[in-house]
C-alpha cells in the first residue's frame, strides 16, 4: 500500500512529467522514465532496443544476456563494454554475434548508472550473479 | 511533395497517439474495409473520384543480389519498412515485432516483407544478406533491398514513412520505426487505431509498439480476406 503523500508526490511528479512532455512534443517512454535511476529503467532507456526487454536479444544479430555464459566470463570487463562498446566477433552461449555496440559515455551514465543497469542485467531474467558491481569499479575500470 | 508530407505524417501520429490513450480497452473494429490513405489526386472527369497514387516506379536489388522491382510486389499484399543495419535505435525492436507477423505469414505467398535500406552506402547485398540470415528470415518471401537512395527515399515517401540522413545523430540517419500496408493494387491501406471515431487513422503501423503490430496483425488478415476471396 502506497501512503497518501508519497502517491501525491508520485502523481505531481507524474504530471508535471506530462506537461513538460506534452509541451516539448516527447514520446511518452522517453518522459516517464527520464527521472527514475532504477537500474531496470535504465536498462529499458540504453539498452533494450537491441537486447530486448526480456534480455533475449534478437536471433543472431543481437547477443541475449539472459543466461548469457559472456557475463559471468567476462565480469571485469563489463564496465569497459558500456562505456567502449563493442566490435568485433564475440561467442556467447556458444553463438557467434558479430555487431557494433555503442560506447555510452559518462555524459549519459554516470558512473553509479553503468552499476546500477549491470546489476541489473546480472539479477534479471533468471541470471544470478554474485556479488554487485559498484560504482568505483566502474570508474577504476582499466579500459583499453 | 515533401512539404506537404511532413505535417500530414506528424498530425497523423499525433492523431493516433490521442487515440491510443483515448482507448485502451475496446475492441478494434474489424468489421469494415481498411482505409485507402496516403497521397492522391482529384480527378473531374469521367465523375469526380479520388485517384489514390500507387507505388512509384523502382529498381533495387535484394539481399541476395537479384533485381527487385514493382514486379516483385504484382498481385501481393505488401509489408515494408526503412532501416538500416547498423542501426542502434528502434530498428531491432521493428524486426522483433515485424518476426511476430512474419511468422503468421511466411509461408504465405500471397505475402511479401520489405525491408528497405536508407544506408545503402554502408548496407551492401552481402551486408543484407548477412543481415537476413541473423535474423532468421533468409530465403522466405522477407525481401531486404538496397539500391540507389533517392529511389530509396521516394518509396518512402509514397509509404509514408519518414527518413532523413542525419549525420552524427543516431546512427547518422532519422527514420520513423512505422511499417506500412499495401494492397495488391499498390495502394496504401490502413485501419483506425482501436476505438477511435476518428476520420484521421495512423498513417502508418508503429512497428515499435506491440500494440499497433497486433492491429497489423489482424489487419493483415483482413486484408488477405478482402483482396483474396474465398471460391464459392
Amino acid at each position: 500500500m502506497i501512503c497518501p503523500q508519497r502517491f501525491q508526490l508520485m502523481m505531481g511528479a507524474l504530471l508535471r512529467g506530462t506537461l513538460l512532455c506534452s509541451a516539448l512534443g516527447l514520446s511518452l517512454s522517453g518522459c516517464f522514465t527520464s527521472h527514475e535511476r532504477g537500474g531496470q529503467a535504465l536498462y529499458e532507456q540504453h539498452c533494450a532496443n537491441c537486447h530486448g526487454l526480456d534480455g533475449k536479444g534478437l536471433g543472431r544479430l543481437m547477443p541475449p544476456l539472459a543466461g548469457a555464459d559472456y557475463l559471468a566470463a567476462n565480469r571485469a570487463a563489463l564496465p569497459c563494454i558500456v562505456r567502449q562498446g563493442l566490435r568485433g566477433p564475440i561467442s556467447v552461449n556458444g553463438q557467434r554475434y558479430d555487431g557494433l555496440m555503442p560506447a555510452i559515455g559518462p555524459e549519459t551514465l554516470s558512473d553509479a548508472d553503468v552499476a546500477n543497469v549491470l546489476n541489473y542485467i546480472r539479477q534479471s531474467w533468471g541470471n544470478r550473479a554474485d556479488g554487485l558491481i559498484t560504482p568505483q569499479e566502474v570508474s577504476e575500470a582499466r579500459c583499453q | 511533395m515533401s512539404s506537404s508530407f511532413r505535417p500530414t505524417v506528424l498530425a497523423g501520429i499525433g492523431a493516433a497517439l490521442l487515440a491510443a490513450l483515448a482507448a485502451c480497452d475496446r475492441p478494434p473494429n474489424t468489421s469494415s474495409r481498411l482505409l485507402t490513405i496516403g497521397h492522391y489526386d482529384v480527378i473531374a472527369d469521367p465523375a469526380p473520384d479520388t485517384v489514390w497514387a500507387t507505388v512509384p516506379p523502382f529498381r533495387l536489388t535484394d539481399q541476395l543480389g537479384r533485381p527487385f522491382t514493382n514486379a516483385a510486389l504484382k498481385g501481393k499484399i505488401v509489408v515494408a519498412d526503412f532501416f538500416f543495419a547498423s542501426c542502434p535505435t528502434i530498428c531491432p525492436v521493428v524486426k522483433k515485432e515485424e518476426l511476430r507477423l512474419w511468422k503468421k505469414y511466411r509461408n504465405d505467398p500471397r505475402v511479401v516483407f520489405v525491408s528497405h535500406t536508407i544506408d545503402p552506402r554502408h548496407d551492401s547485398v552481402a551486408v543484407l544478406r548477412d543481415y537476413a540470415e541473423r535474423l532468421g528470415v533468409a530465403n522466405s518471401n522477407w525481401y531486404f533491398v538496397t539500391g540507389i537512395k533517392d529511389s530509396i527515399y521516394a518509396l518512402a515517401q509514397h509509404y509514408l514513412v519518414a527518413v532523413e540522413e542525419t549525420p552524427g545523430f543516431g546512427g547518422g540517419f532519422t527514420h520513423s520505426g512505422a511499417v506500412a500496408l499495401v494492397d495488391t493494387r499498390g495502394h496504401l491501406r490502413a485501419s483506425l487505431s482501436a476505438g477511435t471515431d476518428s476520420i484521421a487513422p495512423a498513417p502508418v503501423y508503429d512497428g515499435t509498439r506491440a500494440t499497433d503490430v497486433d492491429r497489423l496483425i489482424v489487419d493483415v488478415g483482413r486484408l488477405l480476406n478482402e483482396q483474396f476471396p474465398a471460391k464459392k
